[in-house]
């Protein structure tokens, strides 16, 4: 169990990140789970939990939130977005709350663009895979291992 | 608005052969009204009539038989004249101080329950199996004919139903008939949709087996007073009940209009299905995955509380369920505590769907000129009271006009009687 201490919180976080085009559902999330549970990030990384960012977000947890690392792991997939019941959709969420770190300055302005490339380069590894699976079963596993290993580092 | 007519009320129509027109029927029909009663189906029912009995060592009140008792009385009340598989075509002002004057279109019932009686025999020659028994408790052995089924409504010949009977029940001859008449009021009490998990892809209904609706397991119930998996028969040892499906959500059911609201029913029917569940087989094991459990009714309480005690809540809505082995069913979930995704193999899931209006509704509206909520439900609705209609002497019981559960629906359309009652 986390402690939270009040004097740490600031209750006009949420509001401001109601006020970012497409933070505006936030506050009508019931914490069902459904995001977390389809997020692909969330999946292989049990520390990146959707819900959980969306509690502390209306809980005021601004500088935990902002400061973190794990709102530059979200991929941009829209799993959470298509699944939710009540269209909170979270990935512009995390689009917000990546623009106010900014702004904030938790991160300089580059991380914005830096994080698109590393994006694009796991889209690249993923294709090179893919396409090594389907011509050449043997290149396939050599690849994946040097990924793996240098994953690994 | 319903402003004071001049006339007194003397004849009304009744549109809608479920639980909440039935109780409208009897109670003007023994008040000494004139009632033109309309179903669109052969048989009146609705939806309750086709439900289970859930009680377990005691009664849990889910008032299934409570709405069967009510339809019977009202097929026998006085004064009611029933008109199956009719339906509304025109509604315009009315003569001689008369509120309206409706044109009602009545389709052959082709088999005469008036001289039927309830031998089956037409069911068992029908090449097609298109006669069946709805109802039993409601109806007897009177059957009825599904027509698009019937090799004749194909152009085929066929008349071995009718050769089999033998009073002369069934009638290719009778001619469909449009009737004017004169009312004085409108009860609107055509009832709702239970959702359709067909469109929630991700969810297996329709693809996997044991995957059923409450709707499914309700008709089960009624049917062979126990639920069961459809891929085996068999008595499921681990059932879950997944909550809100087709209810409070935006996305659900990519339909044009607003579904997030609260169906109010269905957690209170998943409830006593699940302990009817473990009153049959006390070693089942029953998970509830839900958002919030909805409590209504001053008893709700403490049969949650004993709920709690032999079942499992999981406060999560899941994202997919996926078959797994040998007829099981594997749903995927966020386990909040862990705060990490968990897979839970059951033998049976019950989606617990809830009330949509019924697609029909809209042009119901229009013929009526009536007003139509932001959900799609019949009447525009205040802080208190029933539903308005802006229309004079037009009213609406039920679920046309609320997600409401039987006992509601029952306390409704008494409403609507009394506030005719006060003008006949
Ligand atoms: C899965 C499920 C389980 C449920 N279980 C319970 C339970 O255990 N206990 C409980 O209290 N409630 C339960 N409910 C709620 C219950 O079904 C409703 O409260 C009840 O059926 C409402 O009755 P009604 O008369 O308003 O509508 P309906 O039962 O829908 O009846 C409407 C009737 O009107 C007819 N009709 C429709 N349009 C027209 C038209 N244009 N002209 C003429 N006739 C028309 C229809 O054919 C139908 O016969 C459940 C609901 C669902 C979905
Ligand atoms: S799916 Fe939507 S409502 Fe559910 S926890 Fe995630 S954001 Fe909140
Ligand atoms: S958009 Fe981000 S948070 Fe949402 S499911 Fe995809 S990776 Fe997860
Ligand atoms: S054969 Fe005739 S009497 Fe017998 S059930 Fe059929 S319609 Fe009724
Ligand atoms: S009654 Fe229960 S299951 Fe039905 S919509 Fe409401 S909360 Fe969901």
């Amino acid at each position: 169990m986390e402690t939270i201490l009040c004097k740490d919180l600031d209750p006009k976080f949420k509001f401001d990140v109601a006020a970012y085009p497409g933070g505006e559902n936030i506050k009508l999330c019931y914490a069902c789970g459904t995001c977390t549970a389809a997020c692909p990030v969330a999946g292989i990384d049990e520390e990146f939990n959707p819900r959980k960012i969306i509690r502390q977000v209306l809980l005021g947890m601004r500088q935990q939130v902002l400061k973190s690392p794990l709102i530059w792991r979200c991929i941009q997939c829209y799993a959470c977005y298509a699944t939710c019941p009540q269209n909170v959709k979270f990935r512009d969420i995390i689009q917000a709350l990546r623009a106010m770190a900014v702004k904030e300055g938790h991160v300089d302005a580059d991380r914005l663009k830096d994080v698109k490339e590393v994006n694009s380069l796991a889209v690249k590894i993923q294709q090179n895979l893919i396409n090594k699976l389907v011509t050449d079963k043997a290149a396939y596993a050599a690849q994946k291992k040097r990924f793996e290993e240098v994953n690994a580092n | 608005m319903t402003t004071k007519s001049n006339k007194p009320i003397r004849c009304v129509l009744v549109l809608g052969g479920g639980i909440a027109g039935a109780t409208v029927a009897e109670r003007l029909g023994r008040a000494g009204l004139d009632v033109q009663w309309v179903e669109k189906e052969p048989v009146i029912g609705g939806q309750a009539a086709a439900m289970g009995c859930k009680a377990a060592d005691v009664c849990l009140r889910c008032h299934v038989c409570v709405a069967t008792d009510r339809l019977k009385a009202a097929l026998h009340a006085p004064r009611v004249r029933l008109n199956t598989r009719s339906k509304l075509v025109a509604l315009v002002p009315g003569n001689n101080g008369a509120a309206y004057r409706v044109t009602l279109r009545t389709e052959p019932n082709i088999i005469r329950r008036e001289r039927c009686i309830g031998c089956g025999l037409c069911v068992a020659v029908c090449p097609e199996h298109c006669i069946s028994v709805k109802y039993p408790a409601l109806h007897g052995g009177v059957p009825v004919l599904d027509l698009p089924l019937c090799r004749r409504t194909r152009d085929k010949a066929c008349d071995r139903c009718a050769k089999a009977c033998p009073v002369q029940a069934i009638d290719w001859k009778e001619p469909t008939q449009n009737r004017e008449l004169d009312v004085d009021a409108v009860v609107v009490a055509t009832g709702h949709e239970p959702f359709h998990p067909g469109p929630m892809g991700t969810f297996g209904y329709g693809v996997i087996p044991n995957v059923i609706s409450g709707l499914d397991a309700e008709h089960q119930l009624a049917g062979q007073h126990r639920i069961t998996r459809l891929s085996d028969g068999s008595a499921p040892r681990r059932v879950a009940f997944i909550q809100c499906v087709g209810s409070r959500s935006e996305h659900a059911h990519r339909r044009p209009e607003d579904t997030n609201y609260c169906s109010t029913v269905c957690c209170a029917y998943a409830l006593r299905m699940a302990r009817r569940i473990q009153h049959d087989a006390p070693d089942t094991s029953v998970t509830v995955f839900y958002m919030d459990i909805q409590n209504f009714g001053k008893d709700f309480e403490s049969f949650f509380a004993a709920c709690q005690k032999t079942m499992t809540f999981v406060r999560a809505r899941p994202v997919e369920i996926v078959a797994g082995s040998e007829g099981a069913v594997v749903i995927a979930y966020e386990d909040q505590e862990k705060g990490a995704v968990n897979k839970a193999e059951f033998d049976l899931v019950i989606l617990s769907i809830g009330i949509r209006p019924a697609p029909a509704a809209r042009a119901l509206a229009d013929c009526l000129r009536l007003a139509v909520d932001q959900e799609g439900f019949l009447g525009i609705k205040g802080t208190a009271g029933l539903p308005q209609t802006h229309c004079r002497n037009i009213f609406v019981a039920g679920t046309c006009g609320n997600p409401q559960d039987i006992a509601a629906t029952i306390g409704q359309a008494e409403a609507v009687c009394a506030e005719i009652l006060k003008q006949a």
